[in-house]
C-alpha cells in the first residue's frame, strides 16, 4: 500500500544523495543530449520563429502548416523516421550515427525545433504588427529590424529556449527508438526509466524519475516567469 | 512633384491627384478618417496604393520618412530609440554630428535628462517628442509627419514646431505634416491641403484658408476649431 510507495520514495533520493556512478553518467548523457540538442534547436529555430512574425512573404502560410504538423508528430513517429535514415543498410547508414548520442540530438532537434519556431512566432507576432509602420517608415534594415525583434522578445526567447531544455530532458519515444538505451553509451534518464523499470532496480528508476520532474518543473517555471513578465512589458 | 495616389480598403478611402513643389512646408488637414495618414503611408510605402493607380514620386523608398502617428516606443533608452535615425551607412564624423544634433534638439525640447532613460516608461507626450527627434536627425528628401505634436502641451508643441522650422531651414527638404490644428498650419506650412473624404478639396496657405474658405465642406471644418 502507501508504504510501498513512501518506501520507494525513500530509498530515490537516498541514491540520489549517494553519488552513484551509474546515475552521475546517465544523467551526464542526458543533459549532454539536452543541451546539445536545444541550443541547436533554438540557434535554427529563434530566427525563423523572428522572422515568421516580421515579414509576410509567399509561403509563409505553408511553412506555419508545417510547423504545426510537425509540432503535432508523436515523438515516435520522428524516431522511426531517422532510424530509417540511420541504419545501417538507411540512405546515411554509412555515417554510423545509429544508436549514438548524436542520433539522439538529431531526432531531439527535429522534434525541439518546430516547438521553438511555433512558440517564439506567436510570440513575437503581436511586435511585428505593432512595429510595422515604424520599421517601414524610418526605413529600419532588416538587420537592425531582427536585433530589434529580438530585443523586444528577449524574455520569451529565454523561454522558449527553458521550455526546449526541458522537452529535450523528458523526452524519451524517439531517443529509445534511436538510441537504443545502451548502458554507457545511449543511456539516458527517460529510457533507463522505460525500459529498466522492471528488470533492474526499481528505486534508481524512480530517482532518475525525480530527477526529471525536478529538471523541467524547474525550467518551465523560470520560462513561464519569463514569459509573464515579457507580457506585461509589452503591455506597457 | 506630382502625387497620384489611389487606395481603396472596404471602400474608397484616398483619390489624390495633387502637383507639389520641393522645398515647401505641406500642411494635411481633414476630419478623423478624411485619409490623412493614408496618404503618407502610401507616400511612404509604408501600404502599398491600389494596383491600378501608381504613386509617382521623385524620390527613391529610403528618401522617404514617415513618422507614424503612432510610433513604436523600442524596449530601448531613449538616446537608442533616437539613433535608429541614424543610417547604418553614415561614416564616424557624419554619426558624431548627427549626435550633436540629438542632443541639442533634446535640449531644445526638454528631454535631455531623460535621454537615458528607458524609453517605455515615458509618457505619450515624451514619446512623441522622442519620436520626432529621431525623424529630424538626418536629412529626408521628404519627410512626412502624421500629426507629430497631437499628444504634446502648448509649450512642447511650440518648441517642436522650432526644431521643425531648424531642420527645414538646415535640410531643406520637402515636408508633408498632417494635422488637427489650422494654428499650426498657419505657423509652419507655406501651403496648407484640406482632405475630405479622401479627396484634396483645397490648396491655399493658411491666412487664406481661414479668410475665405471656399467649400462648405472646409467652412463646416473651420468654424468648429
Ligand atoms: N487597414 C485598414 N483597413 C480598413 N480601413 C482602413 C484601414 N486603414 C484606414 N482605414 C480607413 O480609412 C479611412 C482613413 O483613415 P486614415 O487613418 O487615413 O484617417 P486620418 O485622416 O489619418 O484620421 P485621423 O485624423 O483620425 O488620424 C478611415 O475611415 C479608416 O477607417
Ligand atoms: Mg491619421
Amino acid at each position: 500500500m502507501w508504504a510501498s510507495f513512501w518506501q520507494s520514495l525513500g530509498e530515490a533520493f537516498t541514491i540520489i544523495g549517494s553519488g552513484n556512478p551509474l546515475m552521475n553518467e546517465v544523467v551526464a548523457t542526458t543533459m549532454k543530449m539536452a543541451v546539445t540538442s536545444s541550443i541547436i534547436s533554438f540557434l535554427i529555430g529563434a530566427p525563423l520563429g523572428l522572422l515568421l512574425a516580421t515579414y509576410n512573404f509567399k509561403g509563409k502560410k505553408v511553412l506555419v502548416i508545417i510547423c504545426r504538423t510537425l509540432m503535432g508528430l508523436p515523438p515516435v513517429a520522428i524516431g522511426i523516421l531517422v532510424y530509417l535514415l540511420f541504419r545501417g543498410i538507411g540512405p546515411f547508414g554509412q555515417l554510423r550515427l545509429i544508436f549514438t548520442v548524436t542520433a539522439m540530438i538529431i531526432a531531439q532537434v527535429l522534434l525541439i525545433t518546430p516547438v521553438v519556431v511555433g512558440m517564439v512566432e506567436t510570440s513575437a507576432e503581436s511586435t511585428g504588427k505593432a512595429l510595422l509602420e515604424t520599421r517601414r517608415g524610418i526605413g529600419l534594415g532588416s538587420t537592425r529590424t531582427f536585433l530589434l525583434m529580438a530585443n523586444e522578445n528577449k524574455y520569451q526567447l529565454m523561454a522558449a529556449y527553458l521550455f526546449a531544455f526541458a522537452r529535450a530532458t523528458a523526452e524519451v519515444g524517439a531517443v529509445q527508438i534511436v538510441g537504443g538505451n545502451i548502458l554507457h553509451k545511449t543511456m539516458v534518464m527517460t529510457t533507463y526509466i522505460a525500459l529498466n523499470y522492471n528488470t533492474g532496480n526499481l528505486e534508481f528508476a524512480v530517482a532518475l524519475g525525480i530527477i526529471i520532474v525536478a529538471i523541467t518543473l524547474g525550467f518551465n517555471l523560470v520560462g513561464g516567469v519569463l514569459q509573464i513578465i515579457g507580457t506585461r512589458k509589452k503591455k506597457r | 512633384m506630382k502625387i497620384v495616389a489611389k487606395k481603396t480598403f472596404d471602400r474608397k478611402v484616398l483619390d489624390v491627384d495633387v502637383q507639389l513643389e520641393e522645398h515647401k512646408i505641406y500642411a494635411l488637414i481633414g476630419a478623423n478618417g478624411s485619409g490623412k495618414s493614408t496618404l503618407l503611408k502610401v507616400l511612404s510605402s509604408v501600404i502599398n496604393p491600389d494596383t491600378d493607380s501608381s504613386i509617382d514620386i521623385p524620390f527613391k523608398n529610403d528618401e522617404v520618412y514617415y513618422m507614424p502617428q503612432m510610433p513604436y516606443t523600442f524596449d530601448l533608452s531613449v538616446y537608442n530609440n533616437i539613433k535608429l535615425g541614424i543610417p547604418l551607412k553614415y561614416s564616424t564624423g557624419e554619426k558624431i554630428y548627427c549626435k550633436y544634433r540629438i542632443d541639442t534638439m533634446l535640449k531644445t525640447i526638454d528631454l535631455y535628462q531623460l535621454r537615458k532613460a528607458n524609453a517605455q516608461t515615458l509618457s505619450g507626450g515624451e514619446r512623441q517628442k522622442m519620436a520626432l527627434i529621431r525623424s529630424l536627425v538626418v536629412r529626408h528628401n521628404l519627410l512626412l509627419l502624421d500629426e507629430p505634436t497631437s499628444a504634446m502641451d502648448i509649450n512642447a508643441t511650440l518648441k517642436a514646431e522650432e526644431l521643425i522650422i531648424k531642420y527645414k531651414e538646415e535640410f531643406d527638404g520637402t515636408i508633408i505634416m498632417a494635422t488637427h490644428s489650422i494654428k499650426q498650419a498657419q505657423r509652419l506650412a507655406d501651403v496648407v491641403l484640406f482632405l475630405d473624404n479622401g479627396e484634396i478639396k483645397e490648396i491655399a496657405d493658411a491666412q487664406t484658408f481661414i479668410d475665405h474658405p471656399q467649400s462648405d465642406e472646409l467652412k463646416d471644418f473651420l468654424q468648429k476649431i
